[in-house]
């Protein structure tokens, strides 16, 4: 499971400053972007907890 | 800037203890305790971690809420880009070498928390006096993060008037309102203890961080340039408060109690080796470079498009939904939540130490309304370059004492370990070298209102110097007198 949880905590800091990116190139609206970065936010604190299980300290 | 020990964990200042009688080393454990604290022992060598603990630690750490706001307050004062850069670049440069080559060196050679080593010199009675003052100012900053948060939780309700730079009083029930539920949980919270909460932030670090890189982008994209040296250029007839060397000195000294002040000791001492210092580098140059550049764009570009007055600025909770929308204000609920949450929790420990009959529940609760008041004024937060400087010139000349004794003290015929050597718990040299240049510091800073950064390398100078000449004088006194 912990591979599949880093995949997706790494799709997830993707989520958060691609989009961003993309707006500065000017190649994403300003609302898909918000809610790119929001989903991103969403997957980050769902795969997060298993993808840095081990790693608190 | 620095939240109060966010994610650390390491050691608590409000352990109770007799006053050491022995003037041999601390013990060494071998044996694995309740917690792993070792608060009055050394680490014992099972116990250290290495080098990705602590780059890992002072990433998250220095990436808290507070940093949306110190970025804009640059902007409000007028600092020019070259200053901001370049200042920027050469405090925080300082700042890690500070930690590389004076904290880290005494924490790897006694593994010794703060507190305990504080003890051993002053004594138990002035380490009380030190929590307080710690104590206190841990509310104060605690509330600064309350108050930043609250201008997130502000923003889906118009009734709730946002804070400006100026504001020093709460601007409307509602907002005490909001001040008030947050402080509450934050409170609650805090008292469950707060190992939830520090997960949480280990968690968010890496997100958080990546979030204050969105905004500096999307502002990139809003304004329509990647000239940062054009765009972080003040407005015409808009007055500069501090120029370059206000920005080193603000950047090297925001974390004085940490480094310089050696309450970093209290984490280094984990290290297997001195150069484990240089981890500081990832909070210094992502936090306090990277997330502070991003956080004052969101206020340039306000300025600049929206006609906003950079002097009056603009609240973070707004500036962060306008940039990147749900995403930005859960990151500013939850960058003030994680810090000011351990802040709360161990201001709550510094007052239990004054008073070791009352639960730690109480102290937090105590601790807790403190700063749940302090966050309804945003005086604070709204001054937080200057309440950051007092932070760090009051607290930080204790490591000028501990340097001293460390390194000087046999020199200049001063008892090293004064405390512990002759079993007395309260250092009339320590407390005399402490307030006497921090007495000054006040008046001057009343007086003319001097910016309090620039005072920090003075103050702690002239602490070190008078512990080492009082010391030897008082101590040779009371040694012939009898005492």
């Amino acid at each position: 499971m912990d591979p599949l949880m880093r995949v997706l905590a790494c799709s997830a800091l993707g989520l958060t400053v691609l989009p961003p990116l993309l707006f500065l190139a000017q190649q994403m609206e300003e609302p898909i972007m918000k809610h790119c970065m929001l989903a991103g936010t969403i997957l980050w604190f769902l795969a997060a907890p298993w993808a840095l299980k081990g790693g608190a300290r | 800037m620095c939240n109060a020990d966010g994610q650390r964990g390491a050691s608590t200042p409000g352990h109770q203890a007799v006053a050491a009688t022995e003037v041999e080393r601390p013990k060494v454990s071998n044996t694995a305790h309740a917690g792993d604290e070792f608060e009055r022992e050394t680490v014992p060598e099972h116990a250290q971690k290495g080098p990705t603990a602590f780059w890992g630690m002072y990433a998250g750490e220095h990436t808290a809420g507070t940093e949306f706001m110190i970025g804009p307050l640059f902007v409000a004062w007028g600092v020019s880009a070259v200053d901001l850069l370049g200042g920027l670049l050469l405090g925080n440069l300082l700042a890690v070498l500070s930690w590389r080559y004076l904290t880290a060196p005494v924490a790897t050679r006694y593994r010794l928390t703060l507190y305990y080593q504080l003890e051993r010199i002053c004594g138990r009675k002035l380490v009380v006096l030190y929590n307080l003052a710690n104590g206190i100012l841990f509310c104060f900053l605690a509330g600064a993060m309350v108050t930043v948060s609250a201008t997130a939780v502000g923003v889906p309700f118009p009734g709730i008037q946002m804070p400006t730079f100026q504001d020093t009083l709460p601007t409307n029930l509602a907002w005490c309102g909001t001040v008030l539920a947050l402080g509450a949980v934050m409170t609650f919270v805090a008292i469950r203890g707060y190992g939830f909460v520090a997960r949480v932030g280990h968690l968010a670090a890496p997100w958080m961080f990546l979030v204050f890189v969105a905004c500096g982008l999307v502002m990139l994209g809003k304004l329509g340039s990647l000239n940062l040296m054009e765009l972080l250029t003040p407005p015409e007839g808009h007055p500069s408060r501090i120029g370059f060397w206000g920005v080193v000195f603000f950047a090297w000294f925001c974390n004085a109690a940490m480094h310089i002040g050696m309450s970093d000791l209290s984490v280094l001492r984990f290290a297997r080796k001195p150069s484990y210092g240089w981890a500081s580098a990832a909070g210094m140059f992502l936090g306090h470079y990277i997330a502070w550049i991003c956080a004052a764009l969101l206020l340039v570009y306000w300025v600049r498009a929206k006609g906003v007055d950079p002097a009056r600025g603009m609240a973070p909770g707004p500036m962060v939904w306008d940039a990147v929308g749900w995403a930005g204000l859960i990151c500013v609920i939850i960058a003030g939540w994680t810090t000011a949450n351990p802040t709360i929790y161990r201001a709550g420990l510094a007052f239990q130490s004054l008073y070791p009959r009352m639960s730690r529940a109480t102290a937090t609760l105590i601790a807790g309304v403190l700063c749940t008041v302090a966050g309804m004024f945003p005086a604070v937060a709204m001054k937080l370059l200057d309440f950051v400087g007092l932070y760090g010139t009051t607290l930080a000349p204790v490591g000028a004492v501990i340097l001293a004794d460390v390194y000087l003290a046999k020199r200049f015929g001063v008892i090293q370990e004064w405390a512990a050597a002759t079993g007395r718990s309260f250092n009339f040299a320590v407390l005399m070298a402490w307030a006497i240049p921090l007495a000054l510091f006040y008046w001057a800073y009343l007086q003319w209102n001097v910016f309090p950064s620039y005072m920090t390398l003075p103050v702690y100078l002239l602490t070190g110097v008078l512990y080492l000449l009082l010391g030897r004088w008082l101590q040779r006194s009371a040694v012939s007198g009898g005492g």
